[in-house]
């Protein structure tokens, strides 16, 4: 395999991910990265489009054959609304079970080398070393740590059942030090507080 | 079947774009094409109708213009305008992300495929392969549904490109997109 990485690591653990921590994951990269990111802004801009039309056909007193574009436009934002704010999440968590099912890799077992600057992955099929400058988003959630980056915008998802309590709080500590900007949690506030 | 390819190659900012544009090609559901496409002649179609027989006032005519020009997008959509959009945003990220890419290495036998370079390595029995999907400019490996590795055509002779075909045609996994 590939070069191997220098000095000692500051952690190492063995891994293996679930179809849902996998699928939690891709559903967060989606949010954030994927075709759901900024679903906030543009379902807002078809809520108000659709309630300008709205107001217009109010205007003539709902008489759709005299205004079909509004009323065309008025289904459609409708549409587009409920697709971005509630089909597309739903749909992303879909996918990503899909992926892990197409996926040969995914459910094997990997090794984690978390060394000062960067981090191994690897196991008899893969080797992958990734710098944290090139890591875009650190997500941390109850369940698992979600680190997204690479020009090919890849996921790893790190499962925290596979990790003890005290390892996980300190990977946690970790990544929150060495990726200050792109470290995000939306871990509970109870289980925060139980593992300190 | 007895195939070994061994080539090394540099991702050049062409290939980069194509890449791109091959990957959502690959990706875009093509009821999603059909749709729109159908759509955007259903848009031209009634504003057409509607500014030959209604016309109406101003407004009105104004609105049958905004219909057949909503057509026009939607029919151009995945033809003209995203593969604008895909070049000019994967330039422009290959631009700032020039260093991260290295040089690739790409084996391929009867038995296992391998993609090596600086930071990454795979090494997969060609079983293990999810597709192999052919565009006009790229070969791109998937390893699942979502995450591949690819190979500019350029690279490989059209002796090996036939290779590669009749090779995964056989085992059920060559898409020609």
């Amino acid at each position: 395999m590939a070069a191997a990485a220098a000095g000692n690591p500051v952690m190492s653990f063995k891994n293996k991910l679930k179809i849902r921590e996998y699928s939690e994951g891709y559903r967060l990269f989606d949010l954030r990265r994927g075709s759901s990111s900024g679903r906030e802004w543009k379902s807002s801009v078809f809520f108000f489009l659709g309630l300008a039309m709205l107001f217009i056909l109010m205007m003539q007193r709902f008489n759709i054959v005299k205004l079909p574009v509004c009323a065309i436009v008025l289904l459609i934002s409708a549409y587009m609304c409920t697709h971005y704010v509630y089909m597309l999440p739903k749909k992303a968590k879909l996918k990503g079970e899909h992926i892990f099912k197409s996926s040969k890799l995914l459910s094997k077992e990997y090794e984690f080398e978390i060394y000062k600057e960067y981090f191994v992955m690897k196991n008899e099929y893969e080797y992958l070393k990734r710098y944290y400058t090139d890591i875009t988003d650190c997500l941390e959630t109850d369940n698992i740590f979600l680190l997204i980056g690479g020009i090919e915008k890849r996921i790893t998802v790190i499962s925290k059942r596979c990790l003890s309590e005290k390892k996980s709080e300190r990977l946690s500590q970790y990544f929150q030090k060495e990726m200050i900007r792109q470290y995000r949690t939306t871990r509970s506030k109870n289980k925060g507080r139980n593992a300190k | 079947m007895n195939i070994r390819i061994e080539e090394t190659f540099l991702v050049t900012e062409e290939d980069f774009i194509n890449m791109q544009l091959s990957k959502t090609k690959y990706l875009t559901p093509k009821e999603n094409i059909l749709i729109l496409r159908i759509m955007g002649i259903i848009a031209i179609l009634c504003g057409t109708a509607a500014f030959i027989n209604v016309r109406g006032n101003i407004y009105q005519i104004i609105c049958w213009f905004l219909l057949i020009a909503i057509g026009l997008f939607c029919l151009s959509y995945y033809d003209v305008i995203n593969p604008v959009i895909i070049r000019k945003q994967a330039g422009k990220f290959y631009h700032f992300n020039q260093k991260a890419i290295n040089s690739k290495t790409i084996r391929l036998d009867h038995q296992e495929f391998s993609m090596t370079d600086e930071e990454h390595t795979i090494k997969l029995p060609v079983q293990y392969i999810y597709q192999i999907a052919e565009t006009s400019s790229t070969v791109l490996i998937f390893f699942d549904k979502e995450e591949f590795g690819f190979v500019p055509k350029r690279v490989l002779s059209e002796e090996q490109l036939k290779l590669v075909r009749e090779f995964f045609e056989e085992i059920n996994k060559y898409k020609n997109v």
